[in-house]
C-alpha cells in the first residue's frame, strides 16, 4: 500500500510546568491522504492546536516531542530547522483561527500572498505579485489587482480569511494545515470559507488537515473524523460512522449535548457531559474519561486503554465500545410549570422604535491632540454616523423568551443593553410593566435595577476578579434589600444551591473556577435580585460544548421554575431555537423577521433567515441541504447603503432598484410573524423547508428522542 | 495624510501660545523687582521707577504679555538685563552649540539603542540579552551628572586622553574640536541608550510573540526575513514614540551635561538666567527650548503616522 | 500494576493556582531597599560624626579607619553626609511619588471614567504639562522664588502627574467596558462604588509598577535639580548637592563625589528592580500559565 501523503504515528507531546510534566499529547496516530480532508475535533485543552503546530515544527524549544510524523514518505521528527522550513509554504500550508492578528498590519497584501514565492520559489518580485492577483482572485476576492496594495485594515474578517489562505497555497503545497480557520467568522461567512475550501480541495487534491471543535463544521467539510479528548485520539473513522454512530462514549457525548436546529427538540434538555476535564499534569490512572463517563466500570479504571481497531478503518479507545447503549437521556422534558401568557395580554418589557447611533470618529476635526502610545484617531472631515439599532421594536412578554439572532454588528447586543438602560437610546421609548422608563433618571431605577438583570457572554470578564463569589453575589443582596441581611451568607449560600454549586464557592476567587462555574456564579448573581426579565447576552457562546448544554438546561429551568422572561441573545441559531419561545432575527440594526420559534424556521422564510438556516452546519451526516443559499460580501452595509432594505447589499433575492430605495413593507403570513420583505408572500412560502422538519433517531448520536 | 499634518502643526500653534502665557505669567512672578535690580540696591524710588517706566514695567500685565508675544513673533527675543545685550544671538550661539552635542548623542543613541535592543531580543535569554539587561540597569540608574564625574576621573585625570571640560572653537583645529566634545556626548548617550535598547527589546519580544510572526514562518520564510520584513517593521513602531519621549530626557540631559562639563550650551545659558533673575532670558530661552520639544514630537507623531498604514490609509468604506 | 481506582468526585474543585515563586528581582530589590531604608533611618544615631561638623585639620582626607569615606572641602564626614543626605533623596523620590499619586490617580479615574468633555479638558491640560521637557518644567516651577528642597518635591511630583493620568486613564477605559462593571451598573451601583471599589482594585497593579519606576525618575530628576542648585540648599547634604560641590574637587579628592554617587545608583538600582519584580509578580502575561 502507498505510504499516505501525512502519517503521523504515536506523538507524544510533553511541557515541563511547575507542578509536574503535563502530557499535552499521548500516543497520537493518524493519516491524511491527498485529496482527503481529515477532522481533527476536540474541545479547548484536548491538544488539537498542538497536532497542527508539530506538523509544522513551530512547537516551541520547551515542548518535548516523540514519535514520528511523516510526509510524503519522509520522516519529519528529526528534520533540522533549515530542511523544516523549506517544507512549510512549499509543501504544507498552514491557515491560522484568527484573520484579524494573523497579517502583518503593516505590509500590503500583495507583498504577503506574493513573499512565500519570492523567498521560497525564487520569483521576482513582479512575478511573483501577478501569481498572487492570480490566487487572490482564486480564493474568491473580486478585484484582486486593486487588493494588491490595500493593508489588512482595509478588509473585512472574511476577504482577510481568504487572503490568508491564499498565502497558504500559493505556493502549491499538497497539505493544508487549518486551525479552526471559520471560528472567529460569522455563520454566513464561515459557509462562504468552507466552500472555497472544498473547492480547493477538489481543484489541487490537497490533503487537508482540518482542526475544530464544531462538529457541524466537520459534519460539512471532512472525510474522515479523528476525536480527540485530553491530547488522546479517543475515536478514529469516516464522518458517517464517527457521527452517525459513535462508538466512544464521549463521542457520543459530545453529539449527545449540541442543541439541534430543528423543531421537534424544542424545550428538550440537553444531555450534558457531567464532572470536567482532566488535569493533564496529573490524569487519571486507567481510561482518560473514565470520570466522566455514564459506562464506567471497574476494569475501565483499573486498564489504560488501548486504541482498539474496529472494522474498516475504524478505531476506538474503549473496550466497552462494542457493547454500548445510547448515552443516557437527561430526564423529561421540561414541564411548562409557567405557561405562556395569552397572546393580547400587555408586555413585560416593551421598546418602541428605539434607536442607537454612534458617531464614529470626531465631527469637524477640532483641535484634537492626542499622541502618543493610544490610538491615533484618523481626523475624519464628514464623520460617519453608525446606526446600532434602527427604529426598532420588540417585546418580551411575562414569563416568555425572546431569542435575538444575529451576527457580529448586527447591534442585539446594544438593544439588550438599552432594554435595561445601560446604554441610552438616542431615540424611541423604553416601557418596562407598563411604565415608561426611557426618561427616568438612573437615581430613580432602582425598581428596575431589581426587577431586571443581565447574563453576560465572557466568564472571565464577567465576575470582578478581586472579589469573592459570596461577595459578588451577595452585594447585590445587599444593594436591594431594605436595612441589613442578617443571613446573608445562608442567602447566598441558596443561590449558590439554586445555579448547582456547593456552598463551599462562597470564598472561592473567580480564578479558581471553570468557565461554566464562572457562569453559573454570573447567573447566580443575576437571579440574586429576584428579577423578573433577564438579558442572556450570549451566555454560552464561550464555552466547549458540552459545558454549554449544563448552562442551557440551567437557564432552562429557571426560567420554567421562576418563570422569568429571557430577552435570550446569540449569534447561534440552534441554541436560540433551542430555548426560545419567539425568535427575532436582526440584521444591521433591523429586526427582518420575527415570530414563533416555529414559524421562524419554517417557511416562508426572509432571505436572511433563509440564509442564516442554510448556513449553519449541523452534525447530522446525510443532512446535508439540498440547496445551499449562499450571500453576497461579508461586511455589513455602510451608512450610505442604509436606504430601503438595510439587507440589500448582500440579498440574494434582491428584486431591484426598489429594494435600494423603499423601505419594505411587513407581510404577516400569519398573526404574529412577522417578514420585512418587498418578495410577496407567495413567493418566499414556495421555498422548501431548509431544515428537516423531524430528527432522524440514529442521527442524534444514539439517543431516543422519543 | 495631508489633514493629518495640519491637524498637528495647528495643535502644536495652540500648544505653544497657551505655553508662552503660562512661561509669561510664571516668570512674572518671580521674586524681585527686576526694576530694583536693574537699578541696583541702593537707588532711589524715583530711579527705579524711571527703570521699570523704561521697561514697560508699570504697565498691565496683558500689555506686556503683548508687547513681549508680539516681540517674538517678529523675531525680536527681547533684551538681557544682567548682559544688556539682545537674546537673540547669544540664544542662538548656545542653541548651536547644545544642538551639536545633542545631535550627534542622538545619532548614537538611535543607533546603538535600538540596534542593542533589538540583538537582545533576537537572543532572548542568551548571554548577550543578560549582559545586555545589566548594562541597560546600570544605565537607568546612574544619573548624568554622577557618570559625567566618573567618565572625568577614568578619562581625564587619570588616563588624561580627554580635556574635562570646556568647548574648543572651530579655530583650534578639528582634535581639540572633538575632543571637547567626546565626554559630554558619551555622558548623555549612556543613559539614553539603555533606555531606547530596553523599549525596542520589549517592543521586539512582543511582536516576536505575535501572530502574524508565526504566520510568517508557517509560510516558510527564511528567519531573516521573518526578523527584518515582518517584526522589526512593527516592532519600531513603538521605539518612534519612546524616542520622541527620549528627546525630553535628552534636553534634560543637555542642562545637566554642560553644568558638569562646562560646556557653554543653551542649558547653561538657562541656569545662569535663572540664578541672576534675567527675565527675558528666562522666558526666551525656555520658550526656545519647549519649541523644539514640541517640533521633535510633531516629528515623531508625522513619522508614526507615515509608517502606520492605519493612520496613513484610513479604514476602507468598505 | 495500576493503583486501586481512586474514587474522583465528577466536580472536584480546580486545584488552586500553584503558589507561584517570588521573582528573583523582587527578592533583590527588596533587600537592597530595605538595607538602604534601615542605614538611612538609623543615621542620625549610626553616623560616626554630625553632618555638618567642620573640622578645618582634616580637610580632604582620602578614605581611612577614622573617616571610611574620606572628608570633605570643609573636613566633614563624607560617609557621616551620606548616610544623612540619604534621607532627602528618599523623601524626594517617595515624597513626590506620593505627590503624584495623589493627584494622577484620581484625575485619571475621573476622565477614564466620565470620557466626554470632563475627559476631554482634563486630558488637554496634561497635554499642555506634557509639552515641556521634564527637566524644564521643573526649573520653570523653581524659578518662582528662591530654590528650597520642598519645592524640589514639589515640582518633581508636578512634572510626573501628566503619565500618571494618562496610565490611570487608559487602564481604567479598558476596566470599564469590562462585564463585571456592566454588571455592577446593572444593579444600580453608584460612581463612586463603582471607582473605588471595582476598578480601583483592579487598576493598581500597572499603577503600582509606574509608581516605582517614578520613584527612581524623582530621585534622579530631583538630585539633577540639586546638582543644578536649584533643590536642597548648602549645608544639607542632599546627595545631588554633594556631588554638585564635590565637583571642583574631583581631581584632587574624587571620594568626595563617588560616596554620594555610588549610594545613589544602588539605592536606584534597587528600586529599579523592586520594580521589574512588582511587574512580573503582577503582569499574568510574563507568568508561566499552565497551559490548557
Ligand atoms: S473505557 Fe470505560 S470509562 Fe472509558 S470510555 Fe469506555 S466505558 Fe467509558
Ligand atoms: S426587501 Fe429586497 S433586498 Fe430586502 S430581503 Fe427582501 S428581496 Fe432582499
Amino acid at each position: 500500500m502507498a505510504e499516505p501523503l501525512l502519517a503521523i504515528s504515536d506523538l507524544s507531546l510533553t511541557y515541563e510546568t511547575p507542578r509536574g510534566a503535563l502530557q499535552a499529547l499521548d500516543g497520537v496516530s493518524l493519516a491524511v491522504e491527498a485529496g482527503e480532508a481529515v477532522a481533527v475535533v476536540g474541545e479547548s485543552g484536548s491538544g488539537k492546536s498542538s497536532v497542527a503546530l508539530a506538523i509544522m515544527g513551530l512547537l516551541g524549544r520547551e515542548a518535548m516531542l516523540s514519535g514520528s510524523i511523516r510526509f510524503e514518505g519522509r520522516e519529519l521528527t528529526g528534520l533540522d530547522a533549515k530542511a523544516r522550513r523549506e517544507l512549510r509554504g512549499r509543501a504544507i500550508g498552514m491557515v491560522f483561527q484568527d484573520p484579524f492578528t494573523s497579517l502583518n498590519p503593516s505590509l500590503t497584501i500583495g507583498e504577503q500572498v506574493a513573499e512565500p514565492l519570492v523567498y521560497g520559489r525564487d520569483l521576482r518580485r513582479s512575478a511573483a505579485l501577478a501569481r498572487a492577483i492570480a490566487a487572490l482572485g482564486e480564493v474568491g476576492l473580486a478585484n484582486p489587482a486593486a487588493l494588491v496594495t490595500a493593508y489588512p485594515h482595509q478588509l473585512s474578517g472574511g476577504m482577510q480569511q481568504r487572503v490568508l489562505i491564499a498565502a497558504a497555497v500559493i505556493a502549491g503545497p499538497r497539505l493544508l494545515v487549518l486551525d479552526e480557520p471559520t471560528t472567529a467568522l460569522d455563520v454566513t461567512v464561515e459557509a462562504q470559507i468552507l466552500d472555497l475550501l472544498d473547492g480547493l480541495r477538489r481543484d489541487r487534491r490537497l490533503g487537508m488537515l482540518f482542526i475544530t471543535h464544531n462538529l457541524g463544521v466537520v459534519n460539512r467539510i471532512a472525510d474522515r473524523v479523528c476525536v480527540l479528548y485530553a491530547g488522546r485520539v479517543v475515536e478514529l473513522g469516516s464522518r458517517e460512522e464517527v457521527l452517525g454512530s459513535p462508538a466512544h462514549p464521549y463521542t457520543k457525548g459530545l453529539l449527545a449535548s449540541l442543541p439541534r436546529l430543528s423543531l421537534g427538540e424544542r424545550g428538550r434538555r440537553i444531555a450534558p457531559i457531567p464532572g470536567r476535564f482532566p488535569d493533564l499534569t496529573d490524569p487519571p490512572a486507567g481510561c482518560i474519561f473514565a470520570p466522566r463517563c455514564p459506562f464506567v466500570e471497574e476494569r475501565c479504571r483499573a486498564e489504560t486503554q488501548p486504541l482498539l481497531e474496529l472494522a474498516g478503518s475504524r478505531a476506538v479507545r474503549c473496550w466497552k465500545s462494542g457493547a454500548l447503549g445510547a448515552w443516557p437521556a437527561p430526564g423529561p422534558p421540561r414541564a411548562a410549570t409557567h405557561p405562556l401568557p395569552a397572546q393580547g395580554s400587555a408586555p413585560l418589557v416593551a421598546a418602541q422604535t428605539l434607536s442607537k447611533l454612534y458617531q464614529r470618529g470626531r465631527a469637524g476635526g477640532g483641535l484634537a491632540w492626542s499622541r502618543r502610545l493610544g490610538v491615533l484617531p484618523w481626523p475624519r472631515l464628514r464623520s460617519e454616523i453608525v446606526r446600532a439599532v434602527d427604529r426598532l421594536s420588540l417585546a418580551v412578554g411575562r414569563g416568555e423568551v425572546v431569542g435575538l439572532v444575529g451576527e457580529s454588528g448586527s447591534g442585539k447586543s446594544t438593544l439588550g443593553r438599552i432594554m435595561l438602560r445601560l446604554v441610552e437610546p438616542s431615540s424611541g421609548r423604553i416601557l418596562f410593566d407598563g411604565a415608561d422608563i426611557t426618561a427616568l433618571p438612573q437615581k430613580a431605577l432602582a425598581g428596575l435595577r431589581k426587577r431586571a438583570q443581565i447574563i453576560f457572554q465572557n466568564p472571565d470578564s464577567s465576575l470582578n476578579p478581586r472579589r469573592r463569589v459570596g461577595e459578588a453575589i451577595g452585594r447585590a443582596v445587599v444593594l436591594h434589600a431594605d436595612g441589613r441581611v442578617p443571613d446573608l451568607r445562608a442567602r447566598v449560600e441558596r443561590l449558590l444551591d439554586r445555579v448547582g454549586l456547593p456552598p463551599a464557592y462562597y470564598d472561592r476567587y473567580p480564578h479558581q473556577l471553570s468557565g461554566g462555574e464562572k457562569q453559573r456564579v454570573g447567573i447566580a448573581r443575576a437571579l440574586a435580585t429576584g428579577p423578573r426579565f433577564i438579558v442572556c447576552d450570549e451566555p454560552v457562546s464561550a464555552l466547549d460544548v458540552s459545558v454549554q448544554a449544563t448552562i442551557l438546561n440551567l437557564l432552562g429551568d429557571i426560567r420554567d421554575e421562576l418563570g422569568v422572561s429571557y430577552l435570550f441573545i446569540s449569534h447561534d441559531l440552534s441554541v436560540v431555537a433551542h430555548i426560545a419561545d419567539r425568535i427575532a432575527v436582526m440584521y444591521s440594526g433591523r429586526i427582518c423577521e420575527m415570530g414563533t420559534a416555529e414559524a421562524v424556521l419554517a417557511p416562508p422564510y426572509h432571505p436572511y433567515t433563509e440564509a442564516l438556516l442554510s448556513a449553519a452546519p449541523t452534525p447530522i451526516p446525510g443532512a446535508q441541504r439540498r440547496q445551499r443559499v449562499r450571500l453576497r460580501g461579508d461586511s455589513a452595509p455602510a451608512a450610505a447603503e442604509r436606504a430601503g432594505c438595510p439587507f440589500h447589499s448582500r440579498c440574494p433575492r434582491k428584486l431591484g432598484a426598489i429594494c435600494e430605495t423603499m423601505e419594505p413593507p411587513l407581510l404577516e403570513p400569519r398573526p404574529g410573524h412577522s417578514i420585512a420583505c418587498h418578495l410577496p408572500l407567495a413567493e418566499l412560502a414556495r421555498v422548501p423547508p431548509v431544515i428537516p422538519a423531524e430528527p432522524c433517531a440514529r442521527a442524534c448520536g444514539g439517543f431516543d428522542p422519543s | 495624510m495631508a489633514f493629518y499634518v495640519l491637524k498637528r502643526l495647528l495643535a502644536i500653534a495652540a500648544i505653544l501660545a497657551v505655553m508662552s502665557v503660562l512661561i509669561f505669567l510664571i516668570t512674572q512672578i518671580l521674586p524681585g523687582n527686576v526694576a530694583q535690580v536693574i537699578a541696583g540696591q541702593f537707588a532711589s524710588p524715583e530711579t527705579v521707577a524711571a527703570v521699570a517706566h523704561r521697561l514697560g514695567l508699570d504697565q498691565p500685565l496683558l500689555v506686556q504679555y503683548w508687547r513681549w508675544a508680539s516681540g517674538i513673533l517678529g523675531g525680536d527675543l527681547g533684551v538681557s538685563l544682567v548682559m544688556e545685550r539682545p537674546v537673540a544671538p547669544v540664544l542662538f550661539h548656545a542653541l548651536g552649540n547644545s544642538a551639536l552635542l545633542a545631535a550627534l548623542s542622538f545619532v548614537f543613541v538611535v543607533l546603538v539603542g535600538i540596534g542593542l535592543g533589538i540583538l537582545a531580543a533576537i537572543r532572548h535569554g542568551g548571554i548577550l540579552d543578560h549582559c545586555a539587561s545589566i548594562f541597560t540597569y546600570v544605565g537607568i540608574s546612574v544619573p548624568e551628572f554622577f557618570w559625567g564625574i566618573v567618565l572625568i576621573l577614568v578619562f581625564a585625570r587619570y588616563l588624561d586622553w580627554l580635556p574635562s571640560g570646556g568647548a574648543a572653537a572651530w579655530g583650534e583645529g578639528l582634535g581639540p574640536w572633538i575632543s571637547h566634545l567626546v565626554l559630554p556626548a558619551a555622558t548623555l548617550t549612556f543613559t539614553l541608550i539603555a533606555h531606547v535598547s530596553r523599549l525596542t527589546r520589549s517592543s521586539m519580544i512582543e511582536t516576536l510573540r505575535s501572530q502574524y510572526v508565526r504566520n510568517a514562518r508557517a509560510k516558510g520564510l527564511p528567519e531573516r526575513v521573518v526578523l527584518l520584513r515582518h517584526a522589526l517593521r512593527n516592532a519600531l513602531l513603538p521605539t518612534i514614540t519612546v524616542l520622541a519621549i527620549d528627546v525630553g530626557w535628552l534636553i534634560g540631559g543637555v542642562v545637566v551635561v554642560e553644568a558638569v562639563f562646562a560646556y557653554p550650551g543653551i542649558g547653561r545659558l538657562l541656569i545662569f538666567a535663572i540664578q541672576h533673575h534675567d527675565l527675558p532670558l528666562i522666558q526666551a530661552s525656555i520658550l526656545v527650548i519647549a519649541a523644539i520639544y514640541c517640533l521633535a514630537n510633531l516629528i515623531a507623531d508625522l513619522l508614526y503616522a507615515y509608517f502606520n498604514p492605519k493612520i496613513r490609509y484610513g479604514r476602507a468604506s468598505a | 500494576m495500576a493503583a486501586p481506582a481512586l474514587d474522583r468526585a465528577p466536580a472536584a474543585p480546580r486545584r488552586r493556582r500553584p503558589a507561584r515563586r517570588l521573582p528573583a528581582a523582587l527578592l533583590w530589590g527588596g533587600a537592597i531597599i530595605a538595607a538602604v531604608v534601615i542605614l538611612i533611618a538609623l543615621a542620625p544615631a549610626i553616623a560616626p560624626y554630625p553632618y555638618d561638623e567642620m573640622n578645618i585639620l582634616a580637610r580632604l582626607q582620602p578614605p581611612s579607619a577614622a573617616h571610611w569615606f574620606g572628608t570633605d572641602e570643609f573636613g566633614r564626614d563624607v560617609l557621616s553626609r551620606v548616610l544623612i543626605g540619604g534621607r532627602l533623596s528618599l523623601i524626594m523620590g517617595f515624597g513626590a511619588t506620593a505627590l503624584c499619586l495623589a493627584l494622577g490617580v484620581p484625575l485619571g479615574l475621573l476622565a477614564g471614567y466620565r470620557r466626554g468633555r470632563v475627559d476631554e479638558a482634563i486630558m488637554r491640560v496634561m497635554d499642555v504639562i506634557m509639552s515641556f521637557p521634564p527637566i524644564l518644567l521643573g526649573l520653570l516651577v523653581l524659578a518662582v522664588g528662591t530654590p528650597s528642597f520642598w519645592k524640589a518635591v514639589l515640582a518633581v511630583g508636578l512634572v510626573y502627574v501628566p503619565s500618571m493620568v494618562r496610565l490611570t486613564r487608559s487602564v481604567t477605559l479598558n476596566l470599564v467596558s469590562e462585564e463585571f462593571i456592566v454588571a455592577a451598573h446593572a444593579r444600580g451601583e453608584g460612581a463612586a462604588y463603582i471607582l473605588f471599589s471595582e476598578i480601583l482594585p483592579n487598576a493598581w497593579p500597572p499603577i503600582a509598577v509606574e509608581a516605582s519606576l517614578k520613584v527612581t525618575f524623582a530621585i534622579l530628576l530631583g538630585a539633577s535639580l540639586s546638582f543644578l542648585g536649584m533643590g536642597a540648599q548648602p549645608p544639607s547634604s542632599d546627595w545631588g548637592l554633594m556631588i554638585s560641590g564635590a565637583r571642583p574637587l574631583v581631581n584632587s579628592a574624587p571620594w568626595v563625589a563617588l560616596a554620594p554617587g555610588l549610594a545613589m545608583c544602588l539605592t536606584v538600582i534597587g528600586i529599579n528592580l523592586l520594580g521589574d519584580g512588582l511587574r512580573e509578580a503582577l503582569d499574568p502575561r510574563m507568568v508561566r500559565a499552565h497551559r490548557q
